[in-house]
């Protein structure tokens, strides 16, 4: 028997491929970040509003996290027509820029960059790393029910159902997660729309929603089960590397790309990413669409999104029920969009084209 | 069937009265519900596909209830800013009040979970009927309403 020397080479380059790559879900997709180099994007925000009377004011968030393991905030600069100043949010630490400018301004502008290094995350649920437990005043703040997330009622019901049996933290925050993916979603057939906050979800049976939406729903799940968890407020500023399309941002214009994730802390673990909201978006969304829940690709994000994510995407804040300062009116639910008043109205944050703003991403040479 | 088939989702409320409220309308008057007449009142929001549906049919109700009333329409936008709603309001003119629940602190106390929701309140603001979904109010009949409202008040003894 010959050898065909030239095809062990390409073997031997093809299996060198394959251990280079990530582990391989079912039917060779593929989604399976891991820790390794650091990215940089600098991602911009810009806002400009129409003065038709009274005095402006806008509240740009920008990131304030900054977690060792995956996510730094480098800087935050802005350059504006206005009085700009950079603002907290007492009770989480959200940080936004906050701009202000007199009734005379007829044309007020802000431009907000900020330079953020992340990389992805995966835990190893079967190896406890040995984390800290949290503090007690931490633990409680991310155990407590909030405004658009409460904890007890029919919140604390159905946890109870869906862990029963569960004997670990890790097993009930899974049961959780599984249930999330399991019985949300989007139907055009449902007549009636949500009004966002998760026990009206609950209550009304209309478990569709988008992402803050089902991690909220995760994350209140998880605090009624007493577990600590909190979402994290984001905004996707690059592709997935994995081919996902439904997973990444589709252009340097990453203006309506908002995302929010989730995170459990588990005992020994630290906290854990979660995001079964991508789940859901992945079944909806990705080519050619409304796939099965077999379907390999949903499997293969399924499968990992229980302790992992790819961390295209920037992390702003983990609040909630955030005060404006300076501002009359209400608290946001959670601050993931700019915001802005005229004449102490509120705009509508949803609507970039009539309150104008714009977010683009660029990913910086590596260092 | 209540009030012609289009209000087949309307359904008894038996909780009796909820909080009275006071709430801007798009240019910042304050309102409350009006008292003397029986009521529709109606939640919605503007990014809601069906409550968009459902908002001129809501306006035709109203003109026809003008001329067989006495039945008012008071609708509230819910968890949203002015700007929105002006828009909606721009492209959809309506005659009946449209006010601003920013916070949703009114559609909590009114039990709401989802969009649309749509109470029927007899003359003395007490919700007598309840639809948690989307209507057909071109298929209700004004006369019809107002006899069940009326006799749901009876059954249930007045203003409780």
């Amino acid at each position: 028997m010959t050898v065909d020397r030239r095809n062990v080479l390409k073997a031997g380059a093809a299996m060198a491929a394959a251990a280079a790559l990530p582990r391989l879900a079912s039917a060779e997709v593929a989604f399976a970040p891991q820790p390794g180099a650091w990215r940089e994007f600098e991602v911009t925000t810009r806002v400009e509003i129409d003065n038709r009377g009274g005095r402006v004011q806008a509240w740009v968030p920008v990131p304030a996290v900054n977690e060792s393991a995956w996510f730094r905030t480098l800087d935050n600069r802005w350059t504006t027509n206005g009085d700009a100043a950079l603002a907290n949010d007492t009770a989480y630490g959200a940080a936004m820029v906050h701009v202000q400018w007199p009734a005379a301004e007829a044309k007020p502008v802000a431009e907000i960059v900020s330079r953020i290094a992340v990389r992805d995350r995966a835990v190893d649920l079967a190896r406890p790393a040995g984390a800290a437990p949290l503090a007690p005043a931490e633990r409680a703040l991310w155990l407590k029910g909030t405004e658009l997330i409460p904890v007890d009622g029919i919140v604390k019901e159905t946890s109870d159902r869906i862990v029963k049996g569960a004997d670990t933290d890790v097993a009930r925050a899974r049961a959780i997660y599984e249930w999330i993916v399991d019985n949300t979603f989007r139907d055009a057939r449902v007549r009636g729309c949500g009004i966002g906050d998760i026990a009206a979800m609950l209550r009304s049976g209309n478990l569709g929603g988008k992402c803050a939406d089902l991690n909220a729903l995760y994350v209140g799940l998880a605090r009624a089960a007493g577990i600590p968890a909190r979402d994290v407020y984001g905004i996707r500023v690059a592709p997935s590397r994995f081919g996902y399309k439904s997973l990444g941002a589709g252009s340097a214009n990453i203006t309506k790309a908002q995302h929010c994730r989730a995170e459990v802390y588990l005992s020994g673990l630290g906290w854990v990413p979660v995001d079964p909201a991508d789940v859901r978006k992945v079944v909806l969304e990705e080519p050619p669409t409304n796939l099965a829940i077999d379907d390999p690709k949903v499997v293969a994000v399924r499968k990992t999104l229980f302790g992992a994510w790819e961390t295209n995407w920037l992390a702003y804040n983990f609040a909630h029920d955030v005060a404006l300062p300076g501002s009359s009116g209400h608290r946001v639910g959670f601050l993931m969009y700019p915001q802005a008043e005229v004449a102490d109205a509120r705009l509508d944050c949803l609507d970039p084209d009539s309150f104008r703003y714009t977010i683009t991403s660029k990913e910086l040479p590596a260092a | 069937m209540v009030a012609g088939a289009g209000a087949a989702e309307l359904q008894p409320w038996r909780e009796g009265r909820l909080p009275a409220f006071s709430l801007p309308d798009t240019a910042g008057a304050r309102a409350e519900l009006p008292a003397g007449a029986p009521v529709v009142l109606h939640f919605f929001a503007t990014w809601c596909e069906p409550c968009r549906v459902e908002f001129p049919a809501l306006q035709r109700l109203a003109a026809r209830a003008s001329t067989s009333g006495p039945l008012k329409v008071v609708a509230v936008s819910v968890g949203e800013v002015a700007a929105p709603v002006r828009k909606l309001l721009a492209a959809v003119p309506v005659d009946f009040p449209v006010l601003l629940d920013e916070d949703r602190a009114v559609a909590r106390a009114w039990k709401v979970d989802t969009l649309p929701t749509s109470y029927v309140l007899d003359e003395n603001l007490v919700p007598r009927l309840v639809a948690q979904t989307d209507l057909a109010w071109d298929e209700v009949s004004v006369e019809s309403l107002l006899q069940t409202i009326r006799a749901a008040a009876a059954a249930n003894g007045g203003t409780k």
